[in-house]
């Protein structure tokens, strides 16, 4: 089975995590998201740089297997981020040397929770307005030279 | 992209030069008029070739002007082809070169920055290494209505983040000895809350776009003395005794105010923040403490997508900011007395 590697392009997202929510932006599609339970977990080992199943056995070893529960959640979450173009799932070897350096930091106490991805779309016309269908033939500056 | 024949220089230098070399030539042609600004301890020097461009952009900017000694850390060239005479140089750019958010060709890497509004037209080129920026339009009479209100607001974004000042999608207003910052997005009530405070003691630091730099001790910094109304928030302002109207601009939804020239001492150019505001039509009267994360949702994601950047830079910031000042969201369904006296203690109160 190949082995699916995670990443985050940062030319395409941006993101921060605080009191337990992260907030991801996603340059190109101008949506934004906010990610919740034991999300921004998974989200900070593949900012780290992991594999699909070593950020499984990561959050596993950390709070449980749970009967499957958590695995099933992590997949469908890693799923989800890359379907939102937020995570970047490559087949094969890491394009950096190093990977899977650090692991969840967050607040654990409370133990697994469900991720919980939130998506807005109410900014994407800041980005999706297409000037080039509003300028007339006198928009322009002088022809290039040829 | 389109290439010319034999040029050796990148698509960006190659313009860049050609339009400094335009400023040049437009300054000897019309004159020169130089203008310095400060924003927070950042001073910039606008050289304006002729007078029309200035005419059209300046009076929104005219309440940071500073004469000083010091170098400025930024100088901005800007002219025009219709009073000059000067003609643009040619663009090496395709409109297919133009990109969501209107920069050309985005080369982030690279020292030279170009944006277009190309319904004017209008080029901005940002150069890093030089710390120097140029401006061309063909006519000042066709700058676009959101430059008139809030002009060279991505250059501002480009040259100020290395600075550590951070231009926001933002309002800040502020009784003694501090300040607020309200944040949300279009139509949240930032212009509706700061004009019912500027009628109840208030300063005013902008409504729509301010600058923040700082996380120990966060400050707010004007850029723009214009304040942009529609529904509710005009009918507060004409309700107010010798109040002007608004100006229409056109391709702006709003009418704007120039309060530099109606009432200058109400602007403040460096507000210390006390906590950070979200305002909202849709909850209850009242204030209340919401968490940091709302604060950074508000501020960061009308910020960085409104403007061509990586926005990792102001996004750091902000999540530092929103852990280190509270953050409250006020609900502005009815008594705007009462939410003015609820933001005057949060600005009064203890840090």
């Amino acid at each position: 089975m190949n082995t699916e590697w995670l990443s985050i392009n940062p030319r395409k997202v941006v993101h921060e995590t605080i009191d337990g929510e992260a907030i991801l932006i996603q340059l190109e599609t101008g949506a934004y998201y906010s990610l919740e339970g034991s999300g921004p977990d998974v989200l900070q080992l593949v900012d780290s740089g992991t594999t699909r199943q070593d950020a499984v056995t990561a959050l596993e070893g950390r709070y449980g297997a749970n009967g499957g529960a958590l695995a099933t959640a992590v997949e469908h979450l890693i799923d989800e981020l890359a379907a939102e173009e937020l995570i970047e799932v490559g087949v094969g070897a890491p394009d950096t040397a190093e990977a899977g350096g650090a692991g969840p930091t967050a607040d654990h106490n409370g133990g697994f929770k469900t991720p919980v991805l939130r998506k807005f779309t109410d900014l994407q016309e800041l980005l999706l307005l297409d000037p080039i269908h509003e300028i007339d033939d006198s928009g322009w500056p002088n022809a290039p030279e040829r | 992209m389109a290439q010319r024949a034999g040029a050796l220089a990148s698509p960006h230098r190659a313009f860049w030069d050609g339009l400094t070399a335009g400023a040049r030539r437009a300054e000897e042609s019309a004159g020169t008029d130089v203008r310095q600004i400060l924003v927070g301890d950042v001073r910039l020097e606008l050289r304006f070739a002729g007078n029309s461009v200035r005419e059209a952009i300046f009076p929104a900017l005219q309440h940071l002007e500073r004469l000083g000694e010091d170098s400025p850390a930024v100088v901005i060239n800007l002219w025009d082809s219709a009073e000059t005479g000067v003609a643009p140089p040619p663009s090496p750019f395709d409109l297919s070169d133009l990109a969501s958010r209107g920069e050309m060709a985005p080369d982030p890497d690279g020292p030279i920055r170009v944006l277009c509004l190309p319904d004017a037209p209008v080029f901005m080129a940002w150069n890093r290494d030089d710390a120097e920026a140029v401006v061309w339009v063909r006519d000042s009479a066709s700058i676009p209505g959101h430059e008139l209100a809030s002009p060279l607001r991505t250059l501002l974004q480009w040259m100020l983040e290395p600075l550590g000042v951070f231009p926001v999608h933002a309002a800040s207003v502020a009784r003694e000895p501090g300040g607020v910052l309200l944040a949300g997005f279009s139509g949240a009530g930032k212009s509706t809350t700061s004009v019912a405070c500027l009628e109840r003691g208030f300063t005013f630091a902008g409504d729509d776009y301010v600058a923040l730099t700082g996380i120990d001790a966060p400050r707010a910094l004007s850029l723009y003395s214009t304040v942009k109304l529609k529904g509710h928030g005009l009918e507060l302002l004409q309700g107010v005794p010798g109040a002007p109207r608004g100006k229409p601009i056109k391709g702006v939804s709003k009418e704007v105010l120039y309060l530099g020239e109606y009432r200058p001492e109400l602007i403040r150019a460096d507000i210390p923040l006390r906590a950070i505001v979200l305002p909202s039509h849709r909850v209850a009267t009242g204030v209340r403490r919401t968490s940091p994360a709302n604060s950074l949702r508000a501020l960061a994601a009308p910020s960085i997508l409104a403007i061509p950047q990586n926005g990792h830079g102001t996004m750091r910031y902000l999540a530092a900011l929103v852990a280190a000042l509270p953050s409250y969201e006020i609900g502005l369904d009815g008594d705007l007395d009462r939410v003015a006296r609820e933001l005057a203690a949060l600005c009064e109160g203890p840090t």
